[in-house]
């Protein structure tokens, strides 16, 4: 493992799922979503977004540009939206 | 640059899968799944690990993480018997007029334009937080001071970590903005997203931290302070499949760290009390009494108590351990509250209802408040204060 690369936690409260996962720092956060998707296969009206520290990652950027060591841990939340159903 | 190379990853039951030879190339989800799902993935720079294969590194286990957190949250309170004392601050008194306030009109200012205009300005009052006469606590604008029993700074902390300046455009009150939000702004019959209700929630919390430290100490004292718990705590409860009772509290804690000094007693700073909710995709807020245990209902589709006695049970179970009471919260429907004539617009509805309950407490007269009460603003009149307030940047 690279100095770049440090594992991190991923936490998904909602779905009650951990995730070990090993980033190099000089990767997007974008990357991370993206390997996402098919985990927790979010619905057409949900997108998926992580918060380290209550504050939301910018999916345009890198993890070096956060504070985020190793250890860290990540949430992810997925965002939904909102009207009613209508039967 | 093409720096991928192919990495396995392997569907496991809820049972840990232990190997000889633990590959980091591996990932092991640690909760119950069934059913594979992408049987290959290629990805150099983001490497999904099987825990076994860190060494020194507990098991990971959603369970037991949440399990671990909360009793270390409990160890935080102990004496619920002990009152805290708030005392109010100005930095120059003389200088601040503020008899006659208003509902700032800060709704079209972008986040950097509404830093720029509170720095300097209202920074400067401060509350102090007293155990036993003994500091314990300093709060400021956007900013919070902890300090140890021999009245020792210890920590600093911001109320608001996304507010710093020269956030990215796409950013907006901590979430992320794009085309797509401003498309929907800008059309109709589309379903309001979290990033629009949170973002709001969030600026009205920003709004409200700013009013209240504008004011002089008799003004404040008067004032109830709004704070909003976003859609995603609700969420993350995830009270419609089933009822996790460590999950559900080890969030809230998690949502009141800042608060850990005071044993988690956010109630004794803030009043007005707001939880967004997006329940089976439907928009609404409740406001909690936590005085006379009232939930009341802002929902632009009220049918009846029933739906909302899952929310009910949850604010008992989080609220008895840390009231250290056993409180039943009545649900009141607020009637006068406007309904929705379409199937898209309850988002638009939870904002005016958060507008609404924001702006009832720059009112400090009881008259006033009353008068105001009448005064919802139109779903128009919404839709256009969030398109100046997340969308303008955008335009430009």
């Amino acid at each position: 493992m690279s100095i770049k690369e440090i594992p991190i936690i991923l936490v998904c409260k909602q779905k009650e799922k951990t995730y070990n996962v090993q980033v190099n720092i000089e990767s997007s956060i974008e990357d991370l979503i993206i390997e996402l998707h098919p985990l927790l296969q979010p619905g057409n009206q949900q997108q998926i977004v992580l918060h380290f520290g209550n504050m939301i990652l910018n999916s345009k950027k890198q993890f070096k540009d956060y504070n985020i060591v190793k250890g860290s841990i990540i949430d992810i939340i997925i965002y939904t939206h909102g009207g009613i159903f209508l039967n | 640059m093409n720096n991928k190379k192919h990495i396995k990853i392997q569907e496991i039951t809820s049972t840990r899968v232990k190997t000889s030879q633990p590959s980091q190339n591996r990932y092991i989800e640690t909760q119950n799944y069934n059913i594979p799902s992408q049987p290959m993935k290629e990805n150099k720079t983001i490497k999904f690990l099987d825990s076994s294969g860190q060494q020194g590194q507990p098991e990971l286990n959603f369970k037991t993480m949440m399990q671990e957190k909360l009793s270390k949250y409990r160890e935080n309170i102990k004496k619920f018997e002990i009152t805290y004392d708030i005392k109010r601050y100005d930095y120059k008194q003389n200088q601040i007029e503020q008899d006659n306030h208003q509902f700032p009109q800060l709704v079209t200012l972008s986040l950097n334009n509404f830093l720029q205009q509170c720095d300097g300005l209202i920074q400067q009052n401060y509350d102090e937080i007293l155990e036993s006469n003994k500091l314990i606590m300093k709060l400021s604008f956007d900013k919070i001071e902890i300090y140890d029993k021999n009245g020792n700074l210890k920590e600093t902390k911001k109320s608001f970590p996304f507010s710093s300046k020269n956030q990215p455009k796409d950013l907006k009150y901590n979430a992320i903005f794009g085309q797509k939000d401003y498309l929907l702004l800008k059309s109709t019959g589309l379903w309001v997203t979290s990033n629009i209700v949170d973002s709001y929630a969030n600026y009205l919390r920003l709004v409200d931290e700013d009013e209240y430290f504008s004011l002089t100490v008799e003004n404040r004292k008067k004032y109830k302070r709004t704070y909003i718990f976003c859609s995603d705590y609700i969420t993350n409860c995830s009270i419609n499949t089933e009822f996790n009772k460590e999950k559900c509290l080890t969030l809230f804690y998690e949502q009141l760290s800042n608060f850990e000094s005071i044993q988690y007693q956010f109630w004794q700073i803030y009043q007005n009390i707001i939880f967004v909710v997006n329940l089976n995709f439907h928009w609404f807020c409740v406001k909690l009494d936590l005085e006379n245990f009232v939930m009341e209902i802002y929902d632009s589709l009220y049918s009846n108590t029933t739906k909302y006695e899952r929310l009910q049970f949850l604010f008992q179970t989080i609220f008895s351990e840390v009231m250290f009471k056993k409180p039943k919260f009545k649900i009141k429907i607020v009637m006068e509250f406007p309904k929705q004539s379409d199937s898209y617009s309850c988002g638009y509805f939870s904002c005016i209802a958060l507008n609404y309950l924001n702006r009832k407490q720059f009112n400090l007269d009881q008259y006033v408040e009353e008068e105001q009460r009448q005064t919802f603003i139109s779903k128009a009149e919404m839709k256009q204060k969030l398109r100046d307030l997340l969308i303008e940047d955008l335009n430009s």
